[in-house]
């Protein structure tokens, strides 16, 4: 899942950009208005972390900006006002979930989490396909009962997958949603990742679960 | 109940009273008083009338007395008398109407003639008397007899009493019909006449904190009434003022120290949660928020100390243009990083009477503002001029993105151009303790923009003011406070404690 991430204290950018990436998420950072609405316009991200009071355009505008264009990445927005006069605005201007510093970490994890799902159009915490599960609030993978250890990393490109099982995903796809700007577009990263989490699927299973259609992507599903 | 209407009310119904009965006890005493002298003038002529038919023919006193021409001494009539003696006392003649009846005897001269108020046979009688000479004729002259005779002429009142007394029922009835009257209009013209105070009392019974925004009517009032809403909407408009800087200031606050707590937070909650993340960057990361919180303390506790005078001041004598230069020293290199000149337009000296410190702080305040804020390149404008008594120290700076709605709210405590906050080194409090602690000095500081959005921020003062410290608390506690406390990274409150703090 790749997020944005805009706030314009150094410290709490760094600090809940480190959190997201050790839970596995692919992050862009902006520490004012006007990078965060260039990025939210030029990505696709599942779910983007907006503080409000940010240099240069502020963050109501930016999410203002970016429904009026029709984006639809699910916004939490991250705030230091609390009253519900700012909440209520907040959510008018297309927010879709608000949280007030300070906040807890795991709270803004399981949020981000929840708004991720959402947008897959989700609401279940475990994904189902064959003898292959995943359940996102333990972040726990199993296949045919034996669990799988999986890398932050794995585990987020195992959930786009299932998530969008037995469609086809490009590589493309992946890199967006998977990778953010620090990965090298050039790299395999995407095919890396894939041989890795194939592996260590099939050490539990027999059959391979993660297929490739040539020319197109990989698909997830079950024969 | 003390109200201005029942009190008025009283009032005005005493002052009826008063006038009224005053005005109709004045016009019954000169009715009276009119009657009376008519009565008398009756009674004189009567007098005389009866002097006049009294003479003396061949030794013998008589009174040519005619029914027709004085009828009311008559027995029929019976309303007028008169009884003539000779001055030893022998009785000369008395009027049919007395009958055998005697007046009293009392005559004075014709003028004044005596005047007397006796009862005669159970009727009020008014009579007046006289001594007089009656004539004698002699040689067809008629000329004074030489026989001295009183003369008491009376007359029966009773028709002048029911005339006084219908007169004063009268008079007594219009009184009490207009103190009635007055009973009923006045309390209900008062009621009308002050409706509008009452209803400026409604209003403002009805305002409270939250509905500071409603104003007084000011039209179609009394000119007093006006006044006294124009008055109470200047009043609320600084009301409403003040308690939108409070909750600005709560807001704030609460804001400033929200963005630190969720960095500590967080910083600590990665360090719990992912231990192998926590290294000496995320330890000088947690000291460096708790610094900042600290310094926002120290400088949130500057304010309110000088805001309430509990600054101890110690002045002496200090070189202006010194201490501005010295103040330069430590933000030459940011300017000269941000590629700023700076204009020296000062003397070479200019001593005032101040404390150091707190001047120290103000001009390292305002020089630290100048540098951060000034675009890259640009100059910054450093003049000091004595104006007879009065000094001025101005830093001005380029503020291209500065408007005057800007200018009025730059020394509002957590005001930023950047509501921001970016970045969290600033806390929008600089401006704000150097404006109070200029206060303390009894200087004062000002800012303004010209036309070319050049930002100059103005010290003036006198060169030696009547100590400010006069003005404070005598046995308030007080603090010394740190120039250095007021910088964007100040941290403590006392020179030691800055000292120390530096040197860790």
């Amino acid at each position: 899942m790749r997020l944005l991430l805009a706030e314009d204290s150094r410290r709490l950018r760094e600090s809940v950009a480190r959190a997201l990436r050790r839970s596995g998420y692919a992050l862009d950072t902006a520490e004012d208005g006007d990078e965060a609405l260039w990025l939210a316009e030029t990505h696709d991200y599942d779910a983007i972390v907006l503080d409000i009071m940010l240099p240069k355009l502020d963050g109501l505008s930016v999410l203002r900006r970016l429904r009026h264009a029709k984006r639809v990445s699910h916004v939490l927005l991250l705030t230091a006002r609390d009253s519900v006069e700012d909440r209520v605005q907040g959510l008018q201007a297309g927010a879709d979930d608000y949280l007030v510093k300070p906040f807890a970490l795991e709270e803004l994890l399981a949020r981000v989490q929840a708004l991720c799902r959402r947008a897959y159009g989700d609401k279940q915490t475990e994904l189902c396909i064959g003898d292959l599960r995943l359940d996102t609030a333990a972040r726990r993978v199993t296949r045919a009962g034996v669990p799988v250890e999986l890398t932050p990393r794995e585990y987020q490109l195992l959930e786009y997958l299932m998530r969008r099982g037995g469609e086809v995903v490009s590589r493309s796809q992946i890199e967006e949603h998977i990778y953010d700007d620090l990965a090298n577009p050039m790299s395999n990263v995407v095919d890396s990742a894939i041989c890795a989490l194939r592996r260590k699927l099939h050490s539990t299973g027999p059959q391979a679960i993660i297929r490739t259609r040539r020319g197109h992507g990989y698909v997830l599903e079950a024969r | 109940m003390n109200s201005i209407r029942r009190r008025l009310t009283r009032r005005l119904l005493l002052a009826v009273f008063l006038l009224v009965g005053c005005g109709l006890a004045a016009a019954y005493m000169a009715m009276r008083t009119a009657l009376l002298r008519n009565f008398d003038e009756t009674l004189w002529a009567k007098t005389q009338f009866i002097c006049t038919l009294t003479e003396v023919s061949k030794g013998r006193v008589e009174l040519d007395f005619s029914d027709s021409f004085m009828r009311t001494f008559g027995r029929d009539v019976g309303t007028d008398f008169f009884e003539i003696w000779r001055h030893d006392g022998e009785l000369i003649m008395r009027g049919p109407s007395l009958e055998n009846y005697d007046l009293p005897r009392a005559t004075g001269s014709l003028s004044p003639p005596r005047v007397l108020e006796m009862d005669f046979r159970g009727r009020r009688i008014r009579a007046m008397g006289v001594t007089f000479v009656p004539l004698r004729e002699e040689n067809e002259k008629r000329v004074p007899s030489g026989i001295d005779l009183d003369l008491v002429v009376a007359s029966d009142r009773s028709e002048l009493d029911r005339t006084l007394g219908l007169l004063g029922w009268v008079l007594g009835g219009c009184g009490g019909l207009l103190l009635a009257g007055a009973g009923i209009l006045i309390p209900r013209l008062l009621k009308r006449g002050l409706s509008p105070l009452d209803h400026l009392a409604d209003e403002s019974s009805r305002m409270d904190a939250r509905t500071l925004s409603r104003r007084f009517p000011t039209t179609g009032l009394p000119e007093e009434i006006r006044k006294i809403s124009e008055g109470l909407n200047l009043l609320l408009d600084r009301l409403e003022n003040a308690f939108g800087r409070e909750r600005r200031f709560s807001a704030d606050v609460a804001h400033e120290l929200r963005t630190p707590l969720a960095e500590l937070r967080n910083l600590v909650e990665v360090a719990i949660k992912w231990p192998e993340e926590r290294d000496a960057r995320t330890d000088e990361e947690i000291l460096g928020v708790t610094l900042h919180m600290e310094a926002l303390v120290a400088q949130m506790l500057a304010l309110a100390r000088s805001e309430h005078r509990r600054l101890r001041v110690q002045k002496r004598r200090t070189d202006l243009v010194t201490e501005t230069k010295a103040a330069w020293q430590n933000v030459s290199a940011k300017a000269a990083s941000r590629s700023l000149t700076v204009d020296w337009q000062l003397p070479s000296t200019l001593e005032v009477e101040t404390d150091p410190a707190l001047l120290r702080s103000i001009v390292d305040n305002l020089l630290n503002n100048a540098v951060e804020y000034s675009p890259p390149g640009s100059r910054v404008l450093l003049t000091a001029r004595a104006e007879g008594m009065r000094f001025a120290l101005s830093i001005a700076n380029d503020a291209p993105d500065f408007g005057l709605e800007d200018v009025s709210r730059l020394f509002e405590r957590f005001w930023r151009k950047d509501g921001s906050r970016s970045g969290g080194q600033h806390a929008g409090l600089g401006l704000s303790i150097s404006q109070a602690f200029a206060e303390v000095l009894g200087w004062t500081l000002e800012a303004s923009l010209d036309a070319g959005k050049h930002l100059a921020l103005t010290l003036h003062g006198s060169f030696y003011v009547q100590d400010a410290v006069d003005r404070l608390q005598p046995n308030a506690p007080s603090s010394r406070f740190d120039p250095a406390c007021t910088s964007a990274d100040a941290r403590c409150e006392t020179v030691k404690e800055c000292r120390d703090d530096r040197r860790s």
